[in-house]
């Protein structure tokens, strides 16, 4: 036989190539086994029930039916989601300044549109700009998710005016070919607007003589997930301020204006964070509309408001100051003032993990004094010459700290097309639902119908005993709201606001160690926004000396208060908690800098604005107990631990996944039975998440599938067409429409849109705070206030977790900057922690009945959040009486996020994106967390097999209330299937591995036995 | 018989082979250098290419039956330090193209594809030399018959 060797050398080559990138490769596929699926759309479970039974398995429904493979019940949610999300623009959008009608502008008119950053480049690409990063992006800002994955087609701005009104296409076409674009980064982010010298001649002619109806500017900032804004760019500026560029262009409308071509100067704000919109009037800006990012469709919604069609009534969620970097809490916030360790050194050589994971600090050295907090408090104080409000010190204007100098619209601000009058008709307590109903009613007193907001504010005292035991008070805070329906002119409607007597209590860290009521004089008020319901109770207080927000003197409206008074101290009304046996107190020292033996932060006081302010950072030496919980590795074996033997594990009772359904959480001998059939290998098996967890076949428990994210399900796909859900309006907008009806509504639509995905859980909801302006992320976020991540929290988490889809809240807590987010150790006091950031998070599993949580990436003092046995099991399950299940964030292999024993043992249930992450170092091990807790309890750890068991059950109880149960019943069992692609790399591996061994073997062959054969044969 | 003479003498196999020593050397120095400057050196890179190596060498000085197939060796080798280094930068990918640092990588893959590219170019060079023979061709002599 004679083959030519270098043949079958050369093949011998190609298959062993082969075989080794199969043979890499498979660890790796296999890895990332639950992406791959998620990815390729491959189910990996079934469930096979036995026929003939008439239970309805359907335990949760859709209010599109049960079908999610139907795709005209997909389409018409689809397509209702879309009428919401533009409902919700016209609702949350706010009217910031309407001079002389300007608004609306009526369809037809013929308009130019200014600014860079409204129209799509035909130049560049278009991408939306995403997470992080830095990117060029043109266009507006609709949201940092793609549009481009979603059923709904994308409205652009142009599009939307171009369908109401005549525009100027000589500046739309100049915009687009201009080559200008924006660029979101987080350390050199570019504006991205024209310059003055773009306005030829030629241009201008273009607005001379027609499309000068009005002059429509939109002005655009832009972050994202791992991108914040910056407090000063390349231009020596806050990235909020206005640039010169976009002054040159507002300078030239106005001077156009004047001579007579432009009507009227129309601003629209493409931002969610709180741009410096002060000197509106230096530019003779007749009419502002902030509009956040309107989503995918939300643009309809901005122009039906602009021509009249719809009449806003949003009001502001954040408060927006003259100058952005005015607030205490700036001095420790985003890159720039997140400072290292003084000993850094030392640190570095003390911890194991990465350098960057144990290096930053934060102290939120403003106390409870963030957005409104502040600068409405430290107005009072000025007019009523409390603490040296007046000094100099955190002022703007180096003069005397004045209100009107600071800000330019206050939280809650909002104007309408018409106008309202509010009475606040009575206050009554009921002693049963410990809750105070408030009655307003409302009469549209203008010529245009409309709905309008009653937002209530509360005062509480600020006396001796609170000066004297640290305990700050805010000189308002909302504390309830309501929305009217469509008011026709004249019209009225009462509306009954319950607000709870909780929120009036006040966390004293350091002398009742617990929540008291202050003994003293309480308000409740009304107003049109924060800063006028203060004046209200200012008036009832008959001080003297108030201004408005335009800077007007006002004396304010006592009939607008209501006022009772606390005889004496009270702590004990909340002393112990709502929802369990437990005492709410002090829980929370180790977050607070001064009692970690190190160097010490004096707290922003109202008592002494001037000596307490924030002036400068606290450089912090971390001692050795902090360095030691910066290492991360927390958990020890405690001594009384229970053995390992004294568990049983893996003996069957019958008791299948759907059958835990009803059995009550603290029906602890059924839980027992039930986890006593599971091995440890099978508990440990649902520990690792990589959108979704696996199935334990054992007990008939499907696999899950999850995932992201607030403003749009885009992590998680529906079944039927593999598109992602609808791009909403940022987060900012809903809260912005102060309607419950429709934060309830958008919930509810974005559960069913995750029945569609088949989705068990979403990662999902906006607790933490805007504590800056200049969190990257605040789109997803409710507000500046906790007590109205509180409210809407609540409604959010009702309508979700209605539909069986687990909400899983994140991030828990004090998540409120993306520089540093993993893993910035974060001081703060215990009293501004419960009562702004842990309150923010409180409503939805409290009221709510959210079953699912994601813990923060950063730290919490020095402990990492997914390590706080505080956090997650005293306060969320002791004093919240919390029920589901808490998953740590994105773990990808990340080292401080693998203490993977101490994570478990604090509380934390799962730990989502738990895959090795085949990092550089040469030991890219695949050690996960059911390796680490396994391996525990295999070297005899009874202690983590108990806590083994309780994440087990969290995990269940959690999975069993959501739509995995759907389709259940007690004769169903799991089958496993095994997806294609490992079929696949099975046979490439075996397939390759016998063609190298063979074609070695022919090779061989040839050369030593057939050439010498035929040789001696010749 | 000098370097020269040996390499030449394998054809253009043996050159492929040399030429494949060099880019070894290259990519050892290039990719310890910027991988350690970001701190995600990974030693089985380095490990798999100096194997590479000395399969090469072999391949091109040593005549010996069983050292035929060692460039077939040298492409496992290769093969592997472009797997090890890339299944190692699954983290710097995701983290750059998602312009994200959720992996926790230093982001830059600059010299990933550099160092990437000039594997692959060795690869295939290597692949290639496999279907040629590295015997040296041997002339024909005619030998007239005797009359």
């Amino acid at each position: 036989m004679k083959i030519k060797k270098e043949i079958t050398r050369g093949l011998g080559a190609v298959s062993a190539c082969l075989l080794t990138v199969v043979s890499i490769g498979t660890p790796v596929a296999e890895a990332y086994e639950g992406r791959l699926n998620t990815v390729l759309g491959i189910e990996t479970t079934k469930t096979v029930s036995d026929e003939g039974s008439d239970v309805d398995t359907n335990y949760y429904k859709s209010d599109y039916g049960t079908d999610i493979y139907d795709a005209n019940k997909l389409q018409q949610l689809e397509d209702d989601s879309a009428a919401q999300a533009i409902a919700e623009q016209e609702e949350g959008s706010v009217l910031l300044k309407n001079d002389n009608n300007a608004l609306p502008l009526a369809a037809g008119s013929s308009i130019t549109l200014f600014g860079q950053n409204s129209i799509e480049s035909t130049t560049k690409t278009n991408d939306g700009g995403g997470f992080g990063g830095s990117k060029e992006i043109t266009g507006p800002f609709y949201s940092y998710h793609s549009t481009g994955n979603s059923t709904q087609e994308l409205v652009t701005y142009l599009d939307a005016m171009e369908s109401v009104y005549d525009v100027n296409q000589t500046m739309v076409k100049a915009y687009q070919e201009s080559g200008y674009a924006r660029v979101k980064d987080a350390s050199d982010p570019q504006i991205g607007e024209a310059p003055a010298d773009f306005y030829t001649d030629d241009l201008k002619n273009s607005w001379q003589d027609q499309y000068n109806d009005a002059a429509v500017v939109m002005l655009t900032r832009q972050a994202s997930e791992d991108c914040d804004l910056v407090l000063e760019d390349s231009e020596g500026i806050s990235q909020l301020a206005l640039h010169q560029d976009e002054k040159d262009l507002l300078n030239m409308l106005k001077e156009q204006k004047e001579q007579g071509v432009f009507k009227k100067i129309i601003l629209l704000v493409n931002s969610n964070w709180a741009m410096e919109l002060g000197d509106l009037d230096d530019y003779d800006v007749d009419a502002c509309l902030w509009i956040g990012s309107p989503g995918i469709v939300g643009f309809t919604g901005v122009v039906n408001l602009l021509q009249g069609e719809a009449n806003p009534s949003g009001k502001l969620v954040d408060t927006y100051a003259k100058n952005s970097l005015s607030a205490p809490a700036i001095t420790y916030a985003q890159m720039k003032n997140t400072p290292e360790w003084a000993n850094l050194d030392e640190v570095l050589e003390y911890c194991s993990d990465s350098d960057q994971y144990v290096s930053n600090y934060l102290i939120y050295a403003e106390d409870i004094y963030v957005g409104y907090k502040y600068y409405e408090t430290r107005y009072e104080d000025t007019i009523l010459g409390n603490g040296n409000a007046d000094s100099t010190v955190g002022s703007s204007t180096g003069k005397a700290w004045d209100y009107n100098d600071e800000i330019a619209y206050p939280f809650g601000y909002g104007l309408s097309y018409t106008t309202f009058s509010q009475t606040l008709d009575s206050v009554e307590y009921d002693e049963e639902s410990d809750t105070y109903n408030v009655k307003v009613t409302v009469t549209n007193t203008g010529d245009t119908a409309g709905k309008s907001v009653a937002e209530i504010y509360a005062q509480t005292p600020y006396g001796d005993y609170e000066k004297e035991n640290n305990v700050e008070k805010s000189a308002v805070q909302v504390v309830g709201f309501d929305k009217t329906d469509v008011l026709e002119p004249g019209a009225s409607q009462t509306l009954e606001i319950p607000v709870e007597r909780y929120l009036l209590a006040s966390y004293d860290y350091t002398n009742a160690k617990g929540y008291i009521l202050s003994e003293g004089d309480y308000y409740f008020a009304i107003g049109d926004d924060a800063h006028d319901a203060l004046n209200n109770i200012l008036a009832a207080k008959g001080a003297e000396g108030m201004t408005d927000v335009l800077g007007e003197k006002v004396s304010g409206d006592a009939d607008k208060a209501y006022s009772w008074n606390n005889a004496k101290l009270d702590t004990e009304s909340y002393k112990m908690s709502r929802y369990s046996d437990m005492e709410v107190t002090k829980q929370f020292d180790d977050a607070n800098l001064n009692n970690l033996g190190t160097d010490t932060v004096t707290y922003l006081s109202r008592n002494d604005w001037e000596g307490t302010y924030p002036a400068e950072q606290v450089a912090v030496t971390a001692t050795e107990d902090m360095m030691n919980t910066l290492n991360g590795d927390l958990y020890t074996e405690p001594e009384d631990a229970p053995s390992v033997d004294d568990f049983t594990q893996g003996k069957d009772a019958g008791l299948n996944f759907v059958a835990m359904k009803d059995v009550d959480y603290d029906d602890e001998d059924t839980w027992n039975t039930f986890l006593d059939q599971l091995t440890v290998e099978e508990m440990a098996s649902i520990l690792p998440d990589q959108n979704g967890s696996v199935s334990i076949e054992s007990i008939a428990m499907p696999s899950t599938y999850r995932g992201d994210d607030m403003d749009c399900l885009e992590q998680v796909t529906f079944k039927l067409t593999g598109k992602s859900g609808i791009v909403w309006p940022s987060t900012v907008v809903m809260t912005c429409t102060w309607n419950k009806d429709d934060v309830a509504k958008r919930s509810s639509l974005t559960a069913n849109e995750a029945y569609f995905m088949g989705a068990t859980e979403i990662w999902s909801g906006g607790p933490n705070c805007h504590r800056t302006q200049f969190n990257g992320r605040a789109s997803a976020y409710y507000s500046e206030d906790g007590n109205m991540g509180y409210l809407v929290g609540t409604v959010v988490a009702e309508n979700v977790q209605k539909y069986g889809i687990i909400l899983g809240y994140k991030h828990m807590v004090v998540n409120d900057q993306e520089a540093h987010r993993e893993s910035a150790a974060t001081f703060t006091n215990e009293q501004a922690l419960r009562e702004q950031y842990l309150r923010a998070f409180e409503g939805a599993y409290t009221k709510g009945g959210a079953m699912g949580c994601m813990t923060a990436f950063n730290r919490i003092g020095t402990t990492y959040c997914g390590s706080s046995a505080t956090l997650l099991t005293t306060v969320m399950r002791g004093e919240w009486a919390y029920k589901g299940h808490v998953t740590s964030d994105a773990v990808v292999n990340m080292d401080y996020k693998k203490h993977y024993t101490s994570n478990i043992t604090a509380g934390l249930d799962y730990w989502c994106w738990d895959m090795a992450g085949f990092g550089a170092s040469d030991d890219s091990s695949v050690v996960l967390s059911k390796d680490m807790v396994t391996e525990a309890i295999e070297n005899g750890d009874g202690y983590m097999l108990q806590t083994l068991r309780n994440a087990t059950k969290h995990n269940v109880y959690a999975q069993v209330h959501s739509i995995l149960i759907n389709g259940l019943d007690e004769t169903s069992h799991v089958v496993h299937i095994i997806p294609w692609w490992k079929t696949a790399l099975k046979a490439a591996l075996i397939g390759f591995g016998t063609l190298t061994v063979l074609f070695i073997v022919l090779y061989y062959l040839e050369v030593l036995v057939w050439s010498k054969k035929r040789g001696e044969n010749a | 018989m000098n370097i020269k003479d040996k390499i030449l003498g394998k054809r253009i196999s043996g050159i492929f082979n040399a030429v494949n020593i060099l880019l070894c050397l290259f990519c050892i120095i290039y990719y310890s250098i910027n991988a350690n400057s970001v701190k995600e050196f990974n030693s089985a890179v380095d490990l798999y290419l100096v194997l590479s190596i000395v399969c090469c060498g072999i391949y091109v000085f040593a005549d010996h039956v069983f050292a035929d197939i060692l460039n077939l060796l040298a492409v496992v080798f290769i093969t592997l330090s472009i797997g090890k280094m890339i299944v190692g930068s699954i983290n710097t990918f995701a983290d750059a193209l998602n312009g994200i640092s959720m992996f926790g990588s230093s982001g830059v893959i600059g010299y990933i594809i550099v160092t990437a590219v000039v594997m692959v170019i060795m690869l295939v060079l290597e692949i290639v030399s496999c279907f040629m023979s590295r015997d040296k061709k041997v002339g024909i002599k005619v030998v007239a018959a005797g009359k």
